[in-house]
Order: structure tokens, then sequence, then C-alpha cells
């Protein structure tokens, strides 16, 4: 059991005058009082510079190289970072730099919906579950542990081959979709546990009693009291999550039931890479480094976010 | 007239079958406008608990309500739609309580909780709301009120933040506050200037005060009736002044005499009352005070007593209440060595 309130300064000695804690900004309510505190920090803004370029990366490939990730030459095969390819060629001649750009919008695309997805799915309910307590809890966690229970390999291939027959050529944003909705599928129960673990705690809160004692109605309790004080678990799960269901997408890409040629991704060239770790390093390094830049980025932010959200860090 | 609030009978169970406690055994009493009604007992004798049932914020499950009626100014609360009585909370009856820290909300502002009423109830814009927001903490005595207004609760004392958890209940000016161990959670000096702040609200607006505590010494001041709560009864209901003169109940007389007095001897043991409080699923038959009771007799084991009319408004549940009334206290309590 966790007392969420650790940080009370001891009880007043008197009941006085506190000092004045400096010229307090105009309070204006949760949000706008997150994103001042979020504008001062400077882990946010490395965070949000990290995120930026990524997302440019994504969007818009062409302005970082102008060679085709598709193009392989057998004659370059292997040849290490030079003048010509930075980060090399790998084992099929193919520039490791342009597969490594161009292999950013379906990774961050599969990333942030998959984490989207399960967190949403997860967190509505979780809260649900959580603030009932009721038949609706029972009914939802059993429904979880359902999902929960399928491994995720077994599950991933069980969703994956009845949506394709083998063999069938699929596009790669249906091939996108149809990746994050399996992992959605697979993981939203543990988003959902920790949401409703939290909404749980909460509700058991004195301060929640306090708003239905002063005649707040269920949807004002549960969005306005609940919801914000449960967040940052979710927050920090999700921005974990981010960088596991990039790993995700990687292990079905390499069972060839996910993302695959001519789709590149870093998942799908971390697979790739990864039986000739010896011969071709580089070919595993880059894709590697920028999942785990990526990865750092979004739980830096999710951090930020999450401190900026508890005024008692303020 | 119809008092304030009227509380008739009113019986909580939690749990089911053998596990069942029965938490309120036929608790009865009333409150007027204008009028405080402290409502004393140790811990699990349901002081809270019929507070919450009153307030309609009674957990249920595991809470039930198996019996009784509560009415506020006439109107049965008991099974009245749900929507009617979150419209009387806060407009009509309010509730602070023991610990201010845990019942004001980590992530927003003091005075935007205090805002949320007047925003929500009575439809202000945001900025006039926390307008009166500022009012409300300069009306609880928190000094520079304007700048306080913007601070979040851990940023404020334990006193304070009781203040503001003050100001908050009374925002929409409701006629009943109910005030569950207002001072606990605070340090002597404090908790005196608390209770002299809800004393004098409750003064200026005429509002009814039901104060739930478990020291003597706070219902002493202010008080103008007391209800004394074992095992989920009321077991002595009379004024402050008789109560304190007269006590009619042995549990009664137990708790006046545990209390150390200025003049006790300097290493002299204290006197609690022996053995410890019934659990609520297995409450003795008979007296429910019967086995720690120094006066127990046969008559004590076999019949329940019931909370019977000594004459002049003093009430007990005691088969000797009369004899206990005539003998006096035991002893003086501080509260009178003091004020002599």
């Amino acid at each position: 059991m966790t007392e969420p309130l650790t940080t009370a300064p001891s009880p007043g000695v008197d009941d006085g005058v506190v000092p004045d804690n400096g010229p307090g900004q105009a309070t204006r309510g949760l949000w706008a009082d997150a994103w001042t505190e979020l504008r001062g920090r400077p882990r946010f803004w490395i965070a949000a510079a990290l995120i930026v370029l990524l997302l440019l990366m994504a969007l818009a490939p062409s302005l970082f190289t102008s060679v085709d990730p598709t193009v392989g030459l057998l004659e370059r095969s292997r040849e290490p970072p030079g003048p010509d390819a930075v980060f090399g060629y790998d084992l099929q001649g193919r520039d490791v730099y342009a597969r490594t750009i161009y292999g950013a919008a379906p990774s961050l695309a599969v990333g942030f919906l998959a984490t989207f997805g399960t967190v949403v799915v997860g967190s509505l309910a979780g809260l649900l579950a959580g603030y009932s307590q009721g038949w609706p809890d029972s009914l939802l966690s059993r429904i979880g542990e359902i999902f929960a229970g399928l491994p995720f390999v077994l599950g991933g291939i069980v969703i994956l081959t009845s949506f394709n027959k083998p063999g069938q050529i699929v596009g790669a944003g249906q091939l996108v979709f149809q990746v994050v909705l399996t992992i959605v599928v697979l993981t939203w129960p543990v988003a959902m546990r920790i949401m409703r673990a939290a909404a749980i705690e909460t509700s058991q809160q004195d301060y929640v009693k306090a708003a239905k004692a002063l005649g707040a109605g269920p949807f004002r309790v549960v969005l306005r009291h609940i919801l914000p004080n449960t967040l940052a678990p979710v927050l920090v799960y999700g921005a974990i999550q981010f960088g596991v269901f990039i790993g995700a997408e990687a292990t079905l890409s390499f069972l060839g039931i996910g993302l695959r040629d001519p789709v590149v991704s870093w998942g799908v060239m971390i697979s790739e890479a990864r039986d000739r770790v010896q011969d071709i390093p580089w070919a595993l390094f880059f894709p590697a480094g920028f999942l785990v830049i990526t990865v750092l980025a979004f739980v830096m932010m999710g951090d930020a976010v999450r401190d900026a959200l508890d005024p008692r860090g303020r | 007239m119809a008092p304030l609030l009227e509380v008739d009978d009113l019986r909580v169970e939690f749990g089911r079958g053998r596990e069942t406690a029965s938490v309120l055994n036929g608790v009865s009493y009333h409150v007027d406008e204008g009028e405080t009604l402290a409502v004393l007992g140790e811990s699990g004798s349901g002081k809270s608990v019929t507070a919450q049932t009153v307030m309609g914020i009674l957990d249920t499950p595991p809470g039930r309500i198996t019996g009784g009626s509560v009415r506020f100014r006439g109107e049965e609360l008991l099974g009245a739609d749900p929507e009617r009585r979150r419209l009387l909370r806060g407009e009509s009856m309010a509730m602070i309580f023991q610990d201010a820290l845990s019942a004001l909300n980590p992530v927003y502002s003091v005075g935007f909780q205090i805002a949320e009423q007047f925003r929500f109830r009575r439809g202000m814009s945001r900025k006039d709301a926390m307008v009166k927001a500022a009012e409300m903490l300069d009306l609880v005595k928190i000094p520079n009120a304007k700048q306080r207004v913007k601070e979040y609760p851990h940023q404020f004392s334990g006193g304070m933040r009781q203040r503001a958890m003050i100001a908050m209940s009374l925002a929409l000016d409701p006629e009943l506050l109910i005030a569950d161990e207002p001072t606990t959670a605070l340090d002597v000096t404090v908790q005196a200037q608390i209770m002299e702040l809800l004393d004098e609200l409750r003064r200026e607006r005429g509002m009814g005060l039901i104060l739930i505590t478990h020291d003597l010494g706070v219902v002493a001041e202010v008080a103008d009736r007391i209800a004394v709560m074992y095992a989920g009864r009321i077991v002595e209901h009379t004024d402050a002044a008789s109560l304190y003169a007269h006590p009619a109940h042995p549990y009664t007389r137990g708790l006046m005499d545990s209390v150390p007095r200025v003049d006790d001897v300097a290493g002299a043991p204290l006197r609690p009352i022996p053995g410890l409080p019934p659990s609520l699923s297995a409450i003795p038959d008979g007296c429910p005070f019967h086995p720690r009771c120094a006066h127990a007799v046969d008559v004590c084991t076999d019949e329940v007593p019931a909370l019977r009319e000594l004459g002049s408004g003093h009430q007990a549940a005691c088969h000797f209440a009369e004899r206990f009334v005539a003998e006096g206290p035991d002893r003086p309590t501080t509260h009178e060595v003091v004020s002599r």
C-alpha cells in the first residue's frame, strides 16, 4: 500500500503566515499549469527536439537522403561505412543510412499507434473497472485475463495469418494497421491492470469522498478527481512500451507475418541483420541505435509530462 | 417544525453471512438550526458511518443500510432519488474530514477546488469563481488569501489545509455541516483555533453543526448537546453541562475518568477503561458495555438497556442510570478544574 502523499510537509508549527512561495503564476487549471511547468524543463526540450527530428524523418525522408532504400547492388555487399554510404551497406548491398531513414516512418507509426491504442483502450477499461468495482470490474478483468493469457507470438500468428492468406500481397498501410491491431489486442490488459489499480487506490482517497460529499456527480469525480491522479503510472508504462512495441513489430516481421519487403522498418532491418552481427555489425548497429534514441526520447518525454502533472514536484 | 436533521433508529451492516458486522444498531439523534451536536465515541463506535450515511456517501457495498430513517427538514433521504441527494450535498449539507491533506485533491490548487463549487453549482465564470474562492479563504481567516488561492494543498500548513477544507464545504452556504474529527490531525494550539473558527461560522450563519470527535476536551467548549456512542448505539445523550456534571452511563464516566488531569500527581498511572470495544460481528448479549463495566450485575448480561429519559432531556442507556446521575462524576474533569 503506497501512501501517495508522502511529500507532505510536517504539520505546521503555527497556523499563521507561511512565507509566500514567490510570485505564484496564475492558476489556470491542471493542464495549463502543467504546460507552464513543462516549458521550464530542459529535459522536455531535448526530448521534444529529438521527437520532432524523428517525425520529420518519418514524414519527409527525402529531406535526409536521395538514395532509394530498396535498390541493392550485390557488388557493394557488406561494404563498411565510408564517404559513399556513411552507415555502410548491408548484405544485399543496400544503403543502411537510407534504409534507416526510410525505416523511421513504419516503426514510429507502429510504436505510436500501438502505444496510443493500448493506453487508451486499457485506461478506459481500467478506469471503468477500478471506479465501479462491481460486476463491470469482474467482467473486464476476466476478459483482460483471456487476452493476457495468450502468448504474444502465438496470438500474433493466429491474428495476422487469419487476416492474410499466405503469399497474399498486402499494402504497407494495411500491414501497419494489422500489426498495430495485433499488438493492441494482445497488450491492452496490462495497461488496464495498471489503470485499474491506480483507480482503485485513488477512489478510496478522502478527496474523492470529499468531492462526493460536496455533490460532484460520477462523471466529474472520475474525470476531474480520479483521472489526473492515475495518469502518472500509465504515462510511464506507455513511454516504455513505445520501444517494446517497435521491438514486437520486429518479432512479427522476423516470423514473416509482420511488416516485410518492400516496406522498410527498423524492426525488419534488425531482424535481417542479427544473423550477420560479426560480419556486418553496422547493419545492426544503426537501426538499433535509432531505436534506442527514439525510445529514450519518448521515455524522457513521458517522465517530464508525469513530473509536470504532479504539483508536489514543483 | 421539524428539526434540521433527524436520524431515527438508523441501522447499518457491513459484510454478509457469519461475517456480518452490525456497525449501527439503532442510532437516533437530531440537530436544529444554529445548534452544535457533538457525537462522542472511540474508534469503531459508528460515528463516522452515521455521518457518511446521512451524507449519502457510504460505500455500498460493503455497507448496507438495513433500517431507520434520515430526514432533512422533514424530507426522507434514505431511498430518495440519488440526483436529489446529490443536489442536497454541498448546497444544504456538507462535510469536512479528519485529514485535510488527503481530503484536498493534490493536483489542483486550493482556490481551483473551492472555485469548482461556484463554477458548477452557481454557473460562474472561472474568473469570478476564483474571486469568490479568495473571499472564502479570507472568511476562514487565511492570511494573504489572494495569493494563497493559487497555491496547492501541499504548500499549506496543517491548520491552513483544514481552514481551506472548511472554506470549500461552506462555499454554497449549507445549512448543516458535519465535521468528522476536524482537529484530530492537528496539534493542540491549532485545534483550538479551528474549533473557534467552526463555532464562529456556525453562529454567523445559523447552521447546524455535527461535531464528531473522540476528544472530550474539544467537545466541552463548543457543544450544545452531546451524544455518546458505543458499539453502534447512542448510550447517553444530554446537554453539555449535565453530561459533565452528572454522567449517567458508566462508559461516559470511564471516558471522563481516563482523561489525564493537570492536578494529577506526576507519574500517577492513567485510568483507562479496561478491555477493548466489542467486535461488531459479535456484540455481547445484554448491555454491550457489560464486559468492561465495573458495576455490571446479572441484569446487564441479560437485558439490553433502552435509551430512556431521566428527566430534563437527559437520556441514557443503562439500567442504573439514576444511581450514577445522583452520584455525580467520579472526580471532576480537567475542564472543570481549570474553569474553577
